[in-house]
Parts: structure tokens; sequence; C-alpha cells
């Protein structure tokens, strides 16, 4: 377990298994930035805004405040794996349908928020939904139309049939 | 990369509370202990080595054969504030203050014991656990008789403010008082924002007794350096038999007594100056009473 300088740090991205070298102090947002996953954002880099959110284990959390080594043998989901732009999840198709994106720097943030409440919660009363997005700032004020997203998106989870991925 | 413990060169994993114990003796300088990792957030420790906590088999939240409701520090808000036994106990008080308690995101960060341990003022739960009589399950990595762990009261020794923990010391259980268990309670919290760090926040408790209110607590958090216990307020409410108190008004009820008896001395804050502040712990302490008892329909 003991670790000097530079570890190996296993995990699963979006269902493959991935090695990543790091060093002890480096932070999730950034190992997962380099290796490839954008969507990840840094926004405030200090848990405020909800830009650099990820599912660990099928929970959003605040990438930016976890240490890259925490998440030896924990499953990530970064939007890249919930969907496509050939194959959209549900959910990112209503995201595209009611306008709910504008400049799209929340948007991956906001629907891993939006994806883990409605796996759970298929029916979110609309308290429910402001609740699960509460982590997720959007500073081109585009609240409204998200929170139709969610609403037109209630059910997805039940038509799409998916616990697609490990610790989901 | 930016890095969050940028002077970091070494990380481990215990995954029991010996081999914890044994990192920290042998550590050289003062490690991390990592638990939800959130208030790195705020501060970011010079520290060469990481112990990440998260191993620990200290997760779980059960009740009792005493009703004593049991939480391992690593419980995560999140974990809390789903768990049945939780959500009852004591009037629903726990659930009123992980609701307040910063975001969706950060709850499933966040733990317990990390709550208790940061020691910042603005820290939820360790004002409610001063109003359920909490005790703390220690482990003092200081000593040679390594792991049996310690139970102390919150606050320590009778004391009516709560004290930070030692260095040394790894709470590995907050234990919630059975006697609370289907008691009375209430818990707010005032800030500017959802989301935002308390500016003050009020937790109270009380056992029914023939409708009277037996073994009052009232503790305040946000605008105290660590959260206290008001005992002139405690004392004024113990006994009274809240029944009375149906279809009063909010002016002219004992509580709003108790309420103006409220006075602590204050932290800086610059959202909000110190008269303002004094003013709504009045009203917070008042509103915080008639919540746990139920009793008025007209609190404003
Ligand atoms: C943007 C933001 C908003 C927040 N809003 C709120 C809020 O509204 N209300 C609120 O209550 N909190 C809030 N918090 C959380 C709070 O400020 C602390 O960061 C948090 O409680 C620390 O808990 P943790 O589990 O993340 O601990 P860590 O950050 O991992 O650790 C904190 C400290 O406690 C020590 N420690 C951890 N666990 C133990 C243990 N079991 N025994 C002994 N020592 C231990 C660590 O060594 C460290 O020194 C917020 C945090 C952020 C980033
Ligand atoms: S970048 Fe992580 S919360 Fe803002
Ligand atoms: S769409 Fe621009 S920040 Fe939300």
């Amino acid at each position: 377990m003991k670790t000097d300088s530079i570890m190996t740090m296993t995990c699963e991205i979006n269902g493959s298994e991935s090695v990543f070298h790091i060093h002890p102090g480096d932070r999730l947002l950034d190992v997962l930035r380099h290796a490839g996953f954008i969507s990840v954002k840094e926004g405030c880099g200090d848990g405020n805004c909800g830009a650099c959110i990820i599912l660990l284990d099928g929970r959003p959390v605040n990438s930016c405040l976890v240490p890259a080594a925490r998440v030896e043998g924990c499953a990530i989901t970064t939007v890249e794996g919930i969907g496509t732009p050939d194959n959209p999840h549900p959910l990112q198709e209503s995201y595209a349908d009611h306008g709910a994106v504008q400049c799209g720097f929340c948007t991956p943030g906001s629907i891993l928020s939006s994806y883990a409440l409605l796996r759970d919660n298929p029916h979110p009363t609309e308290n429910e939904i402001k609740r699960a997005l509460d982590g997720n700032a959007c500073r081109c004020t585009g609240y409204v139309k998200k929170l139709a997203a969610v609403r037109g998106a209630r059910g997805c989870f039940a038509a799409d049939g998916a616990n697609r991925r490990k610790g989901e | 990369m930016a890095k969050l413990i940028p002077t970091a060169t070494r990380y481990d994993r215990p995954d029991t509370p010996e081999t914890l114990q044994r990192l920290i003796k042998n550590a050289t300088g003062k490690p991390f202990l990592l638990a939800g990792g959130t208030s790195l957030g705020f501060s970011r420790p010079k520290t060469e080595h990481i112990i990440d906590l998260n191993r620990l088999p200290f997760r779980e939240c059960r009740l009792t054969a005493l009703h004593d409701l049991e939480i391992g520090a690593l419980t995560t808000i999140g974990d809390l504030e789903r768990h049945n036994d939780a959500k009852s106990f004591c009037g629903g008080i726990l659930t009123q203050a992980t609701d307040a308690l910063a975001s969706t995101p950060l709850r499933n960060l966040i733990t317990v014991g990390g709550n208790l341990a940061a020691g910042y003022p603005w820290c939820d739960l360790p004002v409610a656990f001063l109003a359920l009589n909490a005790r703390l399950r220690c482990f003092d990595s200081a000593q040679t008789d390594c792991v049996s762990p310690k139970e102390i009261s919150l606050p320590h020794d009778g004391q009516t403010t709560f004290k930070k923990l030692t260095e040394n010391q790894f709470v590995s259980h907050i234990v919630l008082d059975g006697k609370y268990a289907n008691a009375r309670g209430a818990f707010t919290k005032f800030s500017r924002t959802s989301t935002d760090l308390a500016i003050i926040t009020v937790a109270v408790t009380f056992i029914p007794d023939e409708n009277s209110m037996r073994s009052v607590r009232v503790a305040v958090g946000g605008l105290v350096p660590v959260p206290q216990r008001l005992p002139e307020v405690e004392m004024m409410l113990e006994g009274q038999t809240f029944k009375n108190f149906e279809g009063q008004t909010f002016e002219n009820s004992l509580f709003q007594e108790a309420g103006a008896a409220a006075d602590v001395i204050l932290r800086k804050d610059p959202r909000a100056s110190d008269d303002y502040r004094r003013n709504v712990l009045k009203t917070l302490v008042t509103r915080t009473c008639i919540k746990a008892t139920g009793v008025m329909a007209n609190e404003n």
C-alpha cells in the first residue's frame, strides 16, 4: 500500500479499465482531462460550481476535490460514458430538445446530476429535481430550461431499461 | 497538472484501525487524514503524507438495542440522509440538518466524522450532535495501547462549549443518545442561499413527558467559533408544559422569552453585522423551539 511520489492507480472509466501513473497529490479532475475526458470541466476548483462533476461509483461528486489516488478500484462515469453524438442518452436528447444548453460549460455536470437522479428516482417531483441540481451553477442562467429538460426525461430509465455500468 | 496537495509524496490506504494508528505514529510530520477531502476546498495542507481513511470499516449506521444511533465516522452526509433510522431519529432533526448542508455532490463526499473534525464554525452536524447529547468513539494514536477506542461525551467534561479534537484523536463513531431517539427535535440554518455556509444554526431537543419538556438542550453554531449550548435558555424551558402554547401567538409565547435570553460571544462574519446576528439569533431560537414542539400553527 505504501507509495513514494509516483504511484499506479487503476479504476474503471465508462466501463473500461484504466491505469494511471500519478502523484499522490494529483486531482482526479486533471487526471481525467489529461486522459482525454474533456467533458469534465474546471470552473471554481473549490467545490462550488459543479462543472467538474463525475459519477463516482454511481454518485455525483466534485472531481476537483478528489485526489486521484482515492479512486483506486472505483467506477467512474463521465458524460462521454452515457451517450455519444450518434447514440445520445434520452436525457441528453431532452437537454437538446428543451434548449437547456447555452454555452455548454456546465452541461456535462448538470447532465450527470440529472442522470443519477432519474436512475434512482424515475419520476422526481419539481423539488427533487431542484435539489438534485443544487450543486450545478450555470453562468448563462439556464436553470428554467434545465428543470424542463429533466422533467421531460422523467421515466427515461424505465424506457431505457439501463443499469448499464458497474456501480450505477 | 494542478495538485490538491502539492507537497504530498506518499499516499496510504489503511483498512484497519491498527494500520492507521501505526501509520500516524510513524509519520514524519503531520499527515493529512483524508475522509471526504472537501476541506481542501478551503485550505491546502503542506503535508508530505496523505492517509486515506476511506477503506476503514467505519461507514455503517445502526440503531443499537438501547436505541442509540451509532454512526460510522466515514458515513457520507448523503448516506446519512438516506438512512431510515437517521431520518426518524428525534423528530427528524438529522434530516433537517443534512437538508441544509452544502450541495448534492458535496454531500456525497463530506463525511460525518470530517464534518465534526474539520472544526469550521459553519459545520452543521456538530450543532445537532450537541443537542443530541452525542458521544464520540475515539482512538488516540499517540498511545501505545493501540486499538482501544475511548468514548468521550460532546462537549467534554460537562462543559457547554464544543472542544475541537486534538491532533492525535481519530473518531470512529458518533453515538447519539438513545434517550432522544423518540424525543422532539428541530434544526434551523440561516444563510444567504440554500447552499451557502451557515451564518447561524440552532438545534433544539427535548423529551416530552406528560406534555412537559424534559432534558431540554439548545445548541447554536455558525456565529460562534465552535458550537455551544445555551444553558440559560435550557433552564427556562425545562419542565414547561408545551401543550399550553397551543393556539398562542409567536409574540407572547414563552419561546419568545427563551429566544430573548439567547446570547453568545460572536465570531467575526463579513456577511452580517453583530447587531443583525444577535437579533436573528433570538428569532431563530424562538422558531426552532416552536418547530420542535410542533404546537403553534401560527409561528409568524
Ligand atoms: C463549497 C463547500 C460548501 C460547504 N458547505 C457546507 C455547509 O453548508 N455545511 C457544512 O456543515 N459543511 C459544509 N461544507 C463541508 C465543510 O466545510 C468541511 O469541508 C467538511 O465537513 C469536511 O469533511 P470531510 O469529510 O470532507 O473531511 P476532510 O476534508 O477529509 O477532513 C477534514 C479534517 O478533519 C480530519 N478528519 C476527517 N475525518 C476524521 C475522523 N474520523 N477523525 C479525526 N479527524 C478526521 C482531517 O484530518 C482533516 O483535518 C462545505 C464544503 C465545501 C467545499
Ligand atoms: S470546478 Fe469543481 S466544483 Fe467548481
Ligand atoms: S450553459 Fe453556460 S454555464 Fe450553463
